[in-house]
């Protein structure tokens, strides 16, 4: 593999937050890492480590202190709708309908009319099956129903890079299976947004059973203590024994 | 002279001060009752409407009487205090009130689930969460104090007029004696003094509360250019044991606060009931047999105000409470266009909200006799200006409110909300329209309530202007205009009735209009049920 194959590209990022009290805490230290292209990447590490920070650096919403982006080879200066971030706890806004928490995402565009814009937002609707919701609010949807609108509007863009920020962390195990399957499924179709993944979670099983690579941090400041490539067959058997070893392996290098 | 002007800025603050930590105090116990029970709600609101309707002018001088009788050493200190009490008091009290109503469900309901009791749940949830609702209407609470210092430090008793000693008094003495150079240092005196207690209490009252916000705008962290940052730290640690000082304050405050005072079980319905119906048998106990021996007098005091009422003219009266509603919503109007888009724009831009709000501090407390003189003279010069003059006057009075109110509004859109906008590059007035209004419209309207109150009782005094001896007043017909030309002509019945009408007038606006704008509101924008 070589470098042009990279998607998006992070070399030597730094940043921190200052404090209340003038001291800047150390969040990311020289950070190094690329995302290539067609790939879906792991990223699992300590609570409080970083990650979310970094995805915020990918989606073009911080820019580090120091270091340099690159997206599709030149220098990343802010958002793009070609890199979708899906937030922690999606900020869904209450007095929106479903359907137009994710036409908000296409709200700015001028490139497509009213009616393209709407067509895409029913085909988003359906495909993470929230067909009869458009009108409801989101404090009338369960947990699960609410990731999804969220990942809806995530796609509509059409995004070339989904940036997923613990996408299951609250949800219960069986929505969350079904929420990781329309995700691959998603990323596998070539049709379909987005091109490659970047999916932070504390759920080693999860990621063990969607990415191809996985990227290991420290604690605070935030360093790469290992890669671990999975090269397991897709559909992933979680029931395996290639799989129990592999989620042992990132468990062992979290601990 | 110097030493007079510092003496006089000295108790003119001391005055401010008592006043306010009474409205705070005072504000906190209706605010968050208010907020938490639907009981107290219908009473306790209601009766702030009232209160706040009633023209303070109007039932001042009473005050002032009862109290210099009662306590002829320091009455008419007490009064002077309750004065500024009554305009600082409204815009802590609905934004208490705001902040108790919009505390998340789910956070009440942990507080239901851990068996929190009352006293607990006041320390660690209500007040901690109404404290940055306090801590942004200090401002505009404090630019109202000083716009009526005058006022409230001038009493009028019959005949006599008594000042009490501050910079209020001082500076309209100077201004009688055309000692100019006088004016000029008691201002200057008065605007340092304000930016001093801006910067050292104001501002680190402010960022401390915002540990106790929901929802914050965390700063854009490490986009800060290294010489400001520079700077920033430096100032930061001028700033640190200012910093400590103001939270070992705030603590203090905290135990200080009456908390032991509300008695728990006062929130038992039944103890409640039980208060009602003393009171009210007590009341009519004590008050029956004295209505019943003088019922001759009453009777005769009714028939006279209802004569008064039939000698104005009804359609008279309703005109000119036309043309003064009119008038209030043309302020209202004014307000808020002036408020929403200089608002928005300092939340846009924090850095040059951190360098303007300290200016507009000082251009909010400028005192009202100041600006007399730009007032009177567009009242001489036609009658449009005029009418642009009685409106100037009165959206001076409140729009501090609306302002401060939109601001707050403004400060609790969360982060992530703002980075969604900026993933999907919405416009200025996309971003504005979506996310910045929707979050902002409960403590908008609040602010437009409490400006409301304020725009009515200046109406009294903006449509009829005396300055120096000389009386303007504008042209077309108004219930203000009305009721300060009986009050001169000493016609206490007709200025009973206007006073009825303006009041219950105000009442079912505030309740038709306003309350049901706010109820509908909250409801619409689903703010309880906040994903
Ligand atoms: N806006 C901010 N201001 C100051 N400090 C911040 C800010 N955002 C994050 N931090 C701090 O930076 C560190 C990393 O935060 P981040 O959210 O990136 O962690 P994370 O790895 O995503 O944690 P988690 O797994 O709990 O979501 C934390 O210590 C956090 O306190
Ligand atoms: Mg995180």
């Amino acid at each position: 593999m070589n470098k042009s194959e990279a998607l998006l590209e992070l070399r030597d990022v730094s940043h921190g937050y200052s404090l209340r009290a003038g001291a800047t805490l150390r969040v990311i230290e020289n950070l190094s890492l690329e995302v290539r292209f067609n790939e879906f990447l792991g990223i699992v590490g300590p609570s409080g480590c970083g990650k979310s920070t970094i995805l915020r650096i990918m989606a073009g919403l911080i820019k580090p202190l120091s270091g340099v982006v690159t997206f599709r080879g030149s220098i990343l200066n802010g958002t793009t709708p070609r890199i979708s971030l899906m937030h922690q706890i999606p900020p869904l806004l209450p007095w929106l309908t479903v359907r137009e928490n994710i036409a908000l995402a296409l709200i700015a565009r001028d490139d497509l009319t009213e009616e393209e814009k709407r067509l895409k937002v029913t085909q988003f609707l359906e495909l993470v099956e929230l067909t009869g919701y458009d009108s409801a609010y989101p404090y009338e949807l369960s947990g699960g129903m609410k990731q999804r609108v969220a990942l809806a509007r995530a796609l509509v863009t059409d995004p070339d890079l989904l940036l997923l920020d613990e996408p299951f962390s609250n949800l219960d195990p069986l929505t969350s299976l079904s929420l990781s399957r329309e995700i691959e499924y998603m990323w596998l179709e070539s049709t379909l947004p987005p091109i490659s993944v970047v999916m932070v979670s504390h759920n080693i099983e999860e990621v063990v059973m969607l990415a191809d690579r996985i990227i290991v941090l420290g604690s605070r400041p935030a360093r790469i203590l290992a890669e671990v490539p999975i090269e397991m067959q897709r559909p992933r058997n979680k029931k395996s024994e290639e799989f129990y070893r592999l989620v042992d392996e990132v468990f062992s290098l979290i601990s | 002279m110097l030493w007079e002007i510092i003496t006089a800025v000295t108790l003119s603050w001391a005055r401010i001060a008592a006043a306010i930590i009474l409205s705070v105090s005072a504000a906190l116990v209706v605010g968050i009752y208010s907020g938490i029970s639907r009981r107290v709600d219908r009473i306790a609101i209601p009766v702030l409407d009232v209160l706040q309707s009633v023209p303070i002018l109007g039932f001042f001088p009473i005050a002032v009487y009862i109290l210099a009788k009662a306590i002829p050493s320091v009455g008419y200190e007490i009064a002077s205090i309750f004065l500024i009490f009554t305009c600082t008091f409204w815009n802590l009290a609905f934004g208490v009130y705001e902040g108790a109503r919009s505390i998340p469900q789910t956070v009440l309901e942990v507080a239901e689930l851990s068996k929190l009791s009352h006293t607990e749940r006041l320390r660690k949830i209500y007040i901690p969460a109404t404290f940055p609702k306090v801590a942004d209407q200090l401002p505009a609470s404090l630019a109202n104090a000083f716009y009526f210092l005058a006022a409230s430090e001038v009493m009028a008793l019959g005949e006599a007029e008594v000042r009490v000693a501050g910079i209020g008094t001082l500076i309209l003495r100077y201004q009688e004696i055309g000692n100019y150079e006088g004016i000029v240092l008691g201002i200057l005196a008065t605007a340092l003094s304000i930016a001093a207690v801006y910067l050292l209490i104001l501002t680190p009252i402010i960022s401390y509360s915002d540990k106790y916000r929901f929802d914050v705008i965390k700063p854009a962290a490490g986009a800060t250019p290294s010489l400001l940052r520079g700077l920033y730290s430096r100032f930061k640690s001028i700033q640190a044991p200012l910093k400590v000082e103001s939270r070992r304050i705030s603590e203090a405050a905290q135990r200080l606060l009456p908390t032991q005072f509300v008695n728990v079980k006062y929130m038992r319905s039944d103890l409640m009931r039980l208060l009602l119906i003393i009171f009210i048998v007590a009341s009519l106990v004590l008050l029956v047999p004295r209505i019943y021996a003088n019922m001759d007098d009453v009777w005769a005091a009714i028939m006279s105000v209802a004569a008064a009422g039939l000698r104005l003219g009804l359609t008279n009266v309703g005109e000119a409470l036309a043309y003064s509603f009119l008038r209030v919503l043309a302020c209202l109007a004014l307000m808020t266009a002036f408020s929403i888009p200089l608002a928005y724009f300092m939340s846009e831009k924090p850095r040059i909200r951190a360098s303007l709000l300290p200016a507009l501090q000082m251009l909010a407390a400028m005192p009202s006799p100041l600006i007399f003189p730009i007032i009177s003279s567009l009242f001489e010069a036609g009658a449009l200006t005029r009418e642009l003059g009685a409106l100037l006057l009165m959206a001076l009075g409140s729009i501090w409110y609306v302002f401060y109110s939109t601001l707050s509004g403004f400060s609790r859109v969360h982060s992530e909300y703002l980075e969604l906008a900026e993933m999907y590059k919405l416009s200025s007035v996309q971003r504005f329209r979506y996310i910045y209004i929707p979050f902002a419209t409960p403590s908008l309207v609040t602010g437009l309530i409490t400006a409301t109150g304020g725009a009515w009782n200046t109406v009294i005094v903006a449509e009829r202007l005396g300055e120096g001896g000389a009386i303007f007043e504008v042209y077309s017909p108004g219930l203000g205009k009305m009721m300060s030309t009986l009050a001169e002509m000493a016609d206490t019945a007709g200025l009973v009735f206007t006073v009825i009408v303006m009041t219950v007038f105000v009442i079912l606006v505030n309740r038709l209009l306003w309350r049901a704008l706010y109820d509908y509101s909250i409801r619409a924008l689903r703010i309880h049920e906040q994903v």
